[in-house]
């Protein structure tokens, strides 16, 4: 303690000191970069990241697998999640037995991305995918509706916007 | 920027090749996009962490994630030297006229990210305290989405406001 | 009148408790907030054990026994799920065999999240099943009516329908079927479940296998705003809880109200739930420019305002209206614009009788009919008009008394009462025989004999009683000389409050008449001096007034007189020669072309108020959603009204408009006065056949609007019921045609040929689709008719053109 007070008084302690620090800056270019070129370079999520848009799915021969049955709406913390429920088409089933969704919406400025609706969902037709790349310019654009959650979401680094950076 | 009152325009004199290109809108809109351009080099946020997206919009603003790759790691304290206005957070009713204030003295041209559920639309806080989106108080440019949002979500959602900044950019 | 039995003290799980001797150990349970599990158990249908869920055990008993049969003994010691393992596992046990065959699929279920097997097999029952195998499979849904869906894959044969259908509305339309684990609940083939009552048996359903069309995946309990309210279909003052969903109306239930309702409602009640949110609703004030144009509320009320001052005006309300606004209007009409020209009624009682009624409250109650020796019912399609009050006569009945009806067509009472069948606008020659004893050896002696000597009896006179002037009197004279109870029973849910408020000529608030000093003075003390003294005119004569232009602003509050009024072509004058109409209401419909402003009205279930039953009781109504557009409660825009005339009624808000009417509208006595006298025997109608007409309970009138499943299910088209020996002597065949002509028009109309109608009168619905009878009236409901048969026929019902000659055939 005592040694670096006095230091501190010489030019020489001083000028020690500068190169001191100049030299971690020097070493410091040789290090690798840890910042994250995002979106130039996207680092893939972890893989049980679930922050992202939902998907609906559907089963292997194309039927939905959505019943309608609001389970996710009824979970929902931040009530993100509308769906109306309606009667198949005996000819032309939507999903499989009785119900399907005849509207889904979510509302992404509400979604908290728990993952609460996908755990309450009784036939796994609700999953979260990481796809984060997700931003408005009108609040109207962040309700999804049934059309775009059952599309697969676009792979990160696709979404407009991101040639830029 | 008063380029519609160049010279020559009201006057009456012959009009030179520039009016021409004036008239014509061509060079108005090469303009545009070079100030648009310019301006969306290095927009400089107001700091405005109001809540839990505040310390992702830090950890943005960090090594890590380094916002000062689009010249924006200057986060002023002051709105008067700030053009982005980042609203990270609940905007509770009482901070509400205070935000608006904060708003109202940045100067023209000023923009606003919403940044999470909570400040784009209340999220999951439906309640009296809360103010419902602060679109109800600030025109809004771009809502990011997600509780908190991750930095890459906040700085996609920058991206899309150069983009809009950038095409849609009107000389004032 | 009843004994009160012994009291007995039991044990149940370690606690006493003391209940009269009778008394099911389930109830008894429940008193001590001990819950037991139950399926088939329901407070008001008679025990039957059919689901075995209740097992309790009985200290000193082999087996396990079921609450809901086990009737309480002195010093039982029960033990239920809580203190007993053995009830416990045999809970469980039967859980799970009521599961073996229940295909699981709540989350496309209606119950879900609100069915008692989800609650109890979460509470009570096994966390998994052993069962394996594959599940019995049935078709699902089958349709028993187009109202309510059967899913027999979920059914748990507690009975509760079956049993609902069979003990308390009377209709056996559904039945157990089949034994074992084929048993089902079903229906005759080719049959519906015609029966006003059946949404009930959805209610009580433990189980999702009776689900109704109108809510099919139409929302989940969770996601729904509940509002408790009173129905506004009639004047039974049923409880409901209305659910809506995103601001649009999506079902509605009965709440349990011993003293009203029971635990029932009918299916109009249940099923029309649309009108307020269909496409005919206007919710944005207008004003007659080049068109019907939209206004602000404050510029159509300062036309209006500006319209009606100094002018002669005139009010006519419908029966729709919360006592709140009725109370409001009278006191608009009378101290802002000082007239007495303001009706609520269709049907006009007058006399004693009517005044009572709004002087007082309460004075036969749902619960007296029940506990009633003996009814008797004049001039009241109960059934069809007041249905609540129809399921408490047959309970009544259920309990021993006897109920006589007095009417001119057989009513839906007919397995339990004793018709009187008389021709219309003769009740009151049929009620002075009965007060006189009858002949000796006719059914009026025996029946004036059992109303004499039956302890506590009840006469419920119906508004078809109105067609004789004098006979609600009689009937009242008659319940006096009884001993008994006397109610006029209005149809509509409007009906009572607007008379106790005094939506009358002649009557202020509390029954006052306007034309006795003394009476009208304690009106005053609260309203100041009021500027007439003299009784207005009735609803007949205000239209009859406008008619003749003596009228020049005429008010429409709730009522569509074109519709309504039982006159359609005096209506037509009047709106054509009034100069000035403002309608106030849900929607425009006919009246667009004659409107001159519009005022819009918020829905029952937008707005808070009370409505009063027939008893006198008045309900709270609370609202569940926010009025529609710029729509207001009926209050408010008379209260705005009276302020753009510039004589404020005085009152802000509902609690004040509440404490002036609680003060008027305290129950007072009347002094009795002799009652006139029709005389006995002496027709009043003289004509070769009488034509009468009341409302079915499911027709085109208003409220009903987008109910096309409660349509579809119970509506039918117009007909005209004929007695046989009437239809001979006429040569009318069952299901051919007939032209019925009377003074006002004419119809073709399908016969039906019933003895249930008396002989010489002959029924024709009020407004059902293919006619609208007010065309063929002149102010009564009654009409000299002639009939006369129409070979061929037609492919549907025709008529109601009020002139036009007869139309060609085919």
């Amino acid at each position: 303690m005592s040694a670096r007070r006095e230091d501190r008084g010489t030019v020489s302690g001083g000028f020690g000191a500068t190169l001191k620090g100049l030299a971690t800056v020097f070493r410091q270019v040789f290090r690798a970069d840890v910042t994250e070129e995002y979106p130039r370079r996207i680092q893939p999520p972890p893989p049980r990241s679930h922050i992202g848009r939902h998907r609906l799915n559907r089963h292997e021969d194309g039927l939905e697998k959505c019943i309608g049955c609001e389970l996710c709406a009824f979970a929902c913390p931040a009530d993100a999640i509308w769906v109306v429920g309606a009667d198949n088409d005996p000819e032309h089933p939507v999903s499989p037995g009785e119900r399907y969704a005849k509207d889904y919406q979510i509302n992404y400025l509400r979604c908290i991305m728990c993952g609460m609706c996908v755990e309450a969902c009784p036939t796994r037709a609700l999953t979260l995918t990481s796809a984060y790349e997700m931003s408005f310019l009108t609040r109207e654009d962040a309700i999804l509706t049934k059309d775009q959650l059952l599309e697969p979401p676009a792979p990160l680094g696709t979404a407009p916007g991101t040639e830029e950076g | 920027m008063p380029v519609e009152r160049l010279p020559g325009r009201h006057d009456g004199r012959a009009t030179s090749d520039v009016e021409e290109e004036v008239r014509r809108g061509v060079l108005l809109t090469t303009l545009d996009r070079a100030v648009s351009w310019a301006r969306k080099q290095s927009m400089w946020p107001v700091t405005f962490g109001l809540a839990c997206c505040a310390i992702e919009m830090m950890a943005t603003g960090a090594g890590d994630y380094d916002l000062s790759r689009w010249g924006m790691e200057l986060f002023r304290a002051s709105p008067r030297q700030a053009d982005l206005m980042i609203v990270a957070g609940r905007v509770s009713q009482k901070m509400a006229p205070v935000l608006r204030t904060v708003y109202d003295q940045m100067p023209e041209p000023k923009w606003v990210i919403s940044m999470g559920v909570c400040a784009s639309a209340g999220g999951m806080f439906t309640n009296y305290a809360i103010v419902q989106g602060v679109d109800t108080i600030v025109p809004v440019d771009v809502y990011v989405p997600g509780c908190p949002p991750k930095p890459e979500m906040l700085m996609y959602g920058i991206l899309r406001l150069h983009e809009k900044v950038r095409t849609r950019g009107r000389v004032r | 009148m009843s004994v009160e039995p012994e009291p007995v003290t039991l044990t149940i799980d370690g606690k006493e408790v003391t209940v009269p001797t009778g008394t099911l150990v389930i109830r008894a349970a429940e008193q001590l907030g001990i819950e037991i599990p139950r399926f088939c158990d329901h407070p008001f249908l008679d025990p039957v054990g059919a689901c075995r869920q209740c097992y309790v055990e009985i200290e000193g008993q082999r087996k396990l026994f079921t609450a809901c049969t086990t009737e309480v003994a002195a010093g039982m010691v029960v033990h239920t799920q809580n203190t007993s393992e053995l009830a416990h596992e045999g809970q469980v046990a039967n859980l799970e065999f009521l599961l073996i065959n229940h295909p699981l699929d709540c989350p496309i279920c209606d119950r879900g999240g609100e069915c008692p097997l989800q609650d109890q097999t979460m509470a009570f029952g096994p966390g998994e099943s052993r069962y394996i195998e594959p599940k019995r499979v049935y078709r699902k849904p089958i349709p028993l009516s187009p109202l309510v869906l059967l899913d027999r894959e979920r059914c748990v044969l507690c009975a509760r329908c079956t049993r609902f259908c069979d003990q308390i509305s009377g209709d056996r339309f559904i039945e157990m079927f089949a034994r074992g684990a084929g048993q089902q609940v079903a229906i005759a083939a080719g049959e519906d479940f015609r029966s006003p009552f059946s949404g009930n048996t959805i209610q009580i359903c433990p189980v999702g296998a009776l689900t109704a069309s109108t809510y099919r995946f139409v929302a989940r309990p969770f996601d729904v705003h509940v509002a408790d309210g009173i129905c506004g279909h009639c004047s039974a003052g049923c409880n409901v809880r209305v659910d809506v969903r995103r601001g649009e109306v999506v079902r509605v239930l009965a709440r349990d109200n011993a003293e009203v309702n029971d635990a029932w409602i009918c299916d109009k009640g249940r099923f029309a739930f649309r009108a307020a949110d269909g496409p005919g609703r206007v919710t944005t004030p207008l004003i007659r420019e080049r068109g019907l144009e939209p206004a602000s509320f404050d510029e159509v009320l300062g036309r209006v305002a500006e319209w009606s001052r100094g002018a002669r005006v005139a009010f006519l309300t419908g029966g729709r209206l919360a006592d709140e606004d009725a109370f409001a209007l009278s006191k608009l009409a009378r101290v802002a614009f000082g007239t007495n020209d303001l009706d609520h009624r269709r049907a006009f009682h007058g006399g004693l009788a009517e005044e009572l009624e709004a002087a007082s409250a309460l004075r036969v109650t749902y619960r007296d009919v029940e506990r009633a020796g003996a009814i008797l019912v004049v001039g009241l399609d109960a059934e069809q008009e007041v249905p609540i009050l129809h399921l408490r006569i047959r309970k009544a009945a259920r309990r021993g008394a006897r109920v006589f009806v007095v009417h001119s067509r057989e009513t839906r009472l007919s397995d339990v009462a004793e018709h009187l069948l008389c021709r219309p606008g003769q009740e009151g020659a049929v009620l002075e025989r009965l007060i006189e004893g009858g002949a000796a050896g006719s059914d009026e002696e025996r029946v004036a004999r059992a109303l004499r000597t039956a302890e506590g009896a009840v006469v419920l006179a119906g508004s078809l009683l109105a067609e004789h002037p004098l006979a609600t009197d009689v009937a009242l004279r008659l319940s006096r000389r009884l001993g008994a109870g006397f109610a006029l029973v209005p149809r509509r849910a409007g009906d009572r409050g607007a008379l106790r408020a005094g939506v009358h000529p002649a009557l202020l608030p509390g029954g006052r008449r306007l034309a006795v000093a003394s009476e009208r003075a304690e009106v005053e003390a609260v309203w100041g001096e009021l500027r007439s003294s003299e009784p207005g005119r009735n609803g007949r004569e205000i239209l009859e007034a406008c008619a003749r232009r003596e009228i020049d602003v005429l008010f429409l509050v709730g009522v569509d007189p074109l519709r309504d009024v039982p006159d359609a072509a005096l209506a037509r004058r009047a709106l054509e020669n009034v100069p000035v109409k403002v309608v106030q209401s849900l929607e425009l419909g006919e009246l667009e072309p004659y409107a001159d402003a519009f005022l819009p009205a918020a829905a029952l279930h937008e707005r808070e108020g009370h409505l009063t039953t027939w008893e006198g009781r008045s309900q709270r109504t609370r609202p569940v959603r926010a009025p529609a557009g710029l729509s207001r409660p009926d209050w408010e825009i008379f209260a705005g009204l009276a302020e753009a005339v510039g004589a404020p009624l005085g009152f802000g808000s509902v609690e004040e408009l509440r404490e002036e009417m609680e003060a008027l509208l305290a129950p007072r006595e009347v002094s009795e006065r002799p009652t006139a006298w029709v005389g006995a025997g002496v027709p009043q109608w003289l004509d070769e056949v009488t034509l009468f007409t009341y409302p079915l309970l499911v027709d085109e009138g208003r409220l009903s609007e987008g109910a096309s499943e409660l349509k579809a299910a119970l509506e039918e088209p117009a007909f005209v019921e004929v007695h046989p020996e009437d239809a001979e002597r006429l040569h009318l065949a069952d299901g051919g045609w007939a032209r019925v002509r009377t003074g006002a028009g004419e119809a073709t109309l399908p016969v039906r040929v019933s003895s249930r109608v008396a002989q010489g009168s002959v029924f024709v619905p009020f407004n059902q689709p293919g006619l609208e009878a007010n065309r063929l009236l002149s102010g009564r409901f009654t009409a000299a008719a002639t009939l006369e048969a129409v070979p061929g026929g037609g492919e549907g019902a025709r008529g109601g053109e009020g002139i036009a000659g007869p139309e060609a055939k085919t």
